[in-house]
């Protein structure tokens, strides 16, 4: 079905992107400004928000029914096989993505009018986080590859802009170029997939692409799976899982909120998102599947153990992004593709409340982002308090918390489908002990004990505003709540629907499911009561050794042994540094600099100036400003012309 | 072809007439290149126009198609105009600098 609405969707923040990118420009140049940081933050929030309230219709009152509904308002290319229309299609699996990204994105902005306040630039910044919305809407609807790729770069752009916003700061300069050339390396991959799709499949459309893997196909076991493992290459980068991880925990230079929105909830996600769409490449190379599953269990149990010893408290929920982006794709890897986008949903409101929440902290403390500095903070900020203890119960996964529905279900669906196995979820349960244990570590050393800070950042202690604390509200209600539309019917005795797995699971398993184990329920309790033994377990742990703390925690410079190895996050930037970055600068500077660049590019272009420099010489001995010499060459040339055409030709 | 002027112009006629066109136009030719003063120079350019414009009725004739005659007269206004451009330019040059010879106007030496 046509519904041109969903053009109005997309192209909503990309006016606001335009408006505020205008002024933001011409601001710079002229004394008076057009309109302030409240106009332009109150106009992004508006255009996102509008295109949020017409999501709600579009998929709660005109979808309802039907399968999907699409709208396309431009045929972009059109070259003898290859046909790309910029086609935009909500079905059930975009709709759930498309809600949770305008829903979010409208919370967080409005939570930027009360964070970027004062700053010199805020309408440069409503600008990039629109454009970010605009892309990010991109990548969901497209639907074919091109589109969705053109989505994938835009938010990876913005994610660069937004990354360096305060470009002014070497370090952070740095952060946003590391974000970006990681993201060019599975980038690449990414475009590899699809050129191999495309010379095999003939068409980038998705459903097309998933289709022609369903039914079987001509294309060999070999190539099949080299294709999905490309396409996970590009989502490895994307989504921040091994190796490809690094720029995430640096991109926490940005502003807050971007790091809530862009590096939290939507797009780092989007990888997760591409490996459900792309279900049917998926599941017809199980080796890839395999893969994703191993990459996923080994970076959430890789990163959360980092997470333990970090002491910045962004640089904790930076981690536990990554290794909660592992959680998703294990699901995806073992197969269940409703559970990795439930995982998905859910941490977007949980981790978008604790990063707002970890905002309205510094904010508080004047900048200050070490927890060791931090304590007692819950009598100076009740509702950052409560919301930040929502969010925490939910991603330790304590019942009825939303987490708890979407990690059991990962742990419960690794164990038991057919692309699963009990190692991996070994490791999943450990990365969850580890998840319980450092979120707690983190509310204990920051809102509990006394603080620790300077005399005069704790005089500066105080309450966020109302821009800031509602949307914290909100966030923390749907960390509690947002996990109700999941629940297993098990633990409901069938009493309840699961809603979010009879919407999904058509959209999801279109092109084949897997297998599902036979297990009694029984089992399936025990699990359940293992995965809320283990987060409680965390919490314990978390409790006696850090509630209450008096003096100062340990100076990082005195770790030993395996400490030090995880508070220097397992050297790996300095691996990658000396293995890969430096190798790769020593080749540039000393063959594409000194050689290629200078001898044989230079040397072409230089020379062929020189060259034409000699004959222009040569030529103006010719040029006599005596008018009748010309005269003369004149009719020689006309002369010379009848004799070429007379006797020769 | 029976009238005296057809067969004038098929006979020997053909023959004088080009050469009277191939002399005026070598003459004029001469004039542009050799004599140093723009005035000179002009006329031998005026030359050369009616050399090429006799040399145009000439073949209008012998096909006996108009063409020929018409362009010539578009010569002719073409000529004319640029005969009061060209005097105009001189008289402003010589009014500028007291010469027309010209060797004193070759600033665009390469």
């Amino acid at each position: 079905m046509e519904n041109s609405l969903i053009f109005v969707i997309v192209i909503l923040p990309l006016i606001g992107a335009a408006l505020n990118g205008i002024v933001a420009v011409t601001n710079g140049y002229r004394k008076k400004e057009i309109w302030g940081e409240k106009f332009a933050g109150m106009l992004a929030f508006s255009t996102v928000a509008a295109s949020f309230l017409l999501s709600l219709y579009i998929v709660f009152v005109k979808m309802s029914g039907l399968e999907s509904l699409s709208c396309t308002p431009y045929v972009w290319v059109l070259v003898d096989k290859l046909n790309i229309n910029i086609t935009f299609v909500v079905d059930h699996l975009s709709a759930v993505m498309l809600l949770v990204v305008t829903g979010v994105s409208s919370v967080i902005h409005f939570y930027s009018i009360g964070y970027i306040h004062g700053d010199e630039s805020s309408v440069r910044y409503f600008s990039y986080l629109n454009l970010f919305v605009f892309a990010m809407l991109l990548l969901i609807l497209g639907d074919s590859m091109p589109v969705m790729f053109v989505g994938w770069e835009g938010v990876g752009l913005c994610s660069y802009l937004l990354i360096g916003f305060w470009y002014k700061d070497d370090e952070k300069a740095a952060a946003g170029k590391k974000a970006f050339i990681v993201n060019r390396i599975g980038d690449f991959g990414f475009l590899l997939g699809m050129f191999l799709i495309f010379a095999n499949v003939g068409s980038l459309n998705i459903a097309a692409v998933n289709q022609f893997f369903h039914h079987g196909n001509s294309m060999t076991f070999f190539w099949t799976n080299a294709a999905a493992i490309l396409l996970f290459i590009g989502a490895t980068g994307k989504s921040a899982q091994i190796p490809l991880y690094v720029w995430l925990p640096d991109a926490m230079a940005g502003p807050t909120p971007v790091s809530a929105l862009i590096h939290a909830a939507t797009m780092v996600t989007a990888g997760v998102y591409m490996v459900v769409r792309f279900h049917g490449l998926f599941l017809a190379a199980p080796v890839a599947m395999q893969v994703v599953l191993w990459v996923g269990a080994l970076t959430a149990i890789f990163s959360a153990s980092i997470a333990i010893y970090q002491n910045d408290i962004k640089k904790v929920l930076a981690y536990s992004t990554v290794s909660q982006l592992g959680f998703m794709f294990m699901a995806a890897g073992a197969g269940a593709f409703v559970i990795a986008i439930f995982h998905l949903m859910t941490h977007a409101f949980f981790k978008a409340c604790l990063f707002l929440g970890s905002g309205s902290v510094i904010h508080a403390m004047g900048g200050e982002q070490d927890i060791r500095y931090m304590g007692g903070l819950k009598k100076y900020m009740p509702a950052t308090y409560i919301t930040f203890l929502l969010a925490t119960l939910a991603i330790a996964g304590i019942p009825p918390f939303a987490g708890f529905f979407s990690k059991d279900e990962i742990l419960w669906n690794v164990f038991a489908t057919d692309h699963g196995n009990k190692i991996v979820w070994f490791i999943g349960a450990v990365a969850a002990l580890f998840t319980a244990f450092y979120m707690f570590r983190l509310v204990y050393l920051t809102f509990f004990g006394n603080f620790r800070g300077s005399r005069e950042q704790e005089h500066h202690l105080h309450e966020s505003p109302k821009t800031m604390t509602v949307p914290l509200m909100i966030l923390g209600g749907l960390s509690l709540i947002g996990g109700w539309i999941g629940i297993p019917k098990l633990l409901s005795f069938g009493a309840f629907p699961n809603f979010l797995h009879e919407y999904l699971e058509p959209a999801v398993t279109k092109y084949g499911e897997v297998h599902v184990g036979h297990y009694s329920h029984a089992t399936e309790y025990g699990l359940m009561l293992l995965s809320v033994v283990i987060a409680v377990v965390g919490w314990y742990f978390a409790k006696t050794k850090f509630y209450e703390i008096k003096k100062r925690l340990p100076d990082p410079d005195t770790y030993t042994g395996f400490t030090r190895v995880l508070w220097n996050k397992y050297f790996v930037d300095e691996i990658y540094m000396k293995f890969i970055v430096n190798p790769l600068k020593y080749l540039a500077t000393n063959f594409f600099l000194n050689i290629s660049d200078k001898k044989i590019i230079d040397g072409a272009a230089n020379g062929s100036a020189t060259g034409w420099r000699w004959v222009s010489t040569l030529l103006s001995y010719f040029q006599t400003g005596d008018l009748q010499a010309y005269g003369f060459y004149m009719l020689f040339g006309a002369a010379l012309a009848y004799i070429l055409m007379m006797f020769v030709f | 072809m029976s009238s005296p002027l057809g067969e004038f112009v098929t006979g020997f006629g053909g023959f004088f007439t080009l050469a009277i066109v191939f002399v005026l136009f070598l003459i004029g030719a001469a004039t542009f290149i050799l004599r140093r003063t723009l005035l000179h120079m002009l006329m031998g350019v005026e030359l050369m126009l009616n050399a090429v414009n006799l040399n145009l009725v000439y073949f209008a004739r012998l096909h006996l198609n108009i063409d020929g005659q018409i362009m010539s007269l578009m010569v002719f206004v073409v000529a004319a105009c640029e005969v009061a451009v060209g005097i105009a330019i001189i008289v402003r040059l010589f009014k500028r600098t007291g010469t027309i010879g010209v060797e004193t106007y070759s600033e665009e030496r390469g």
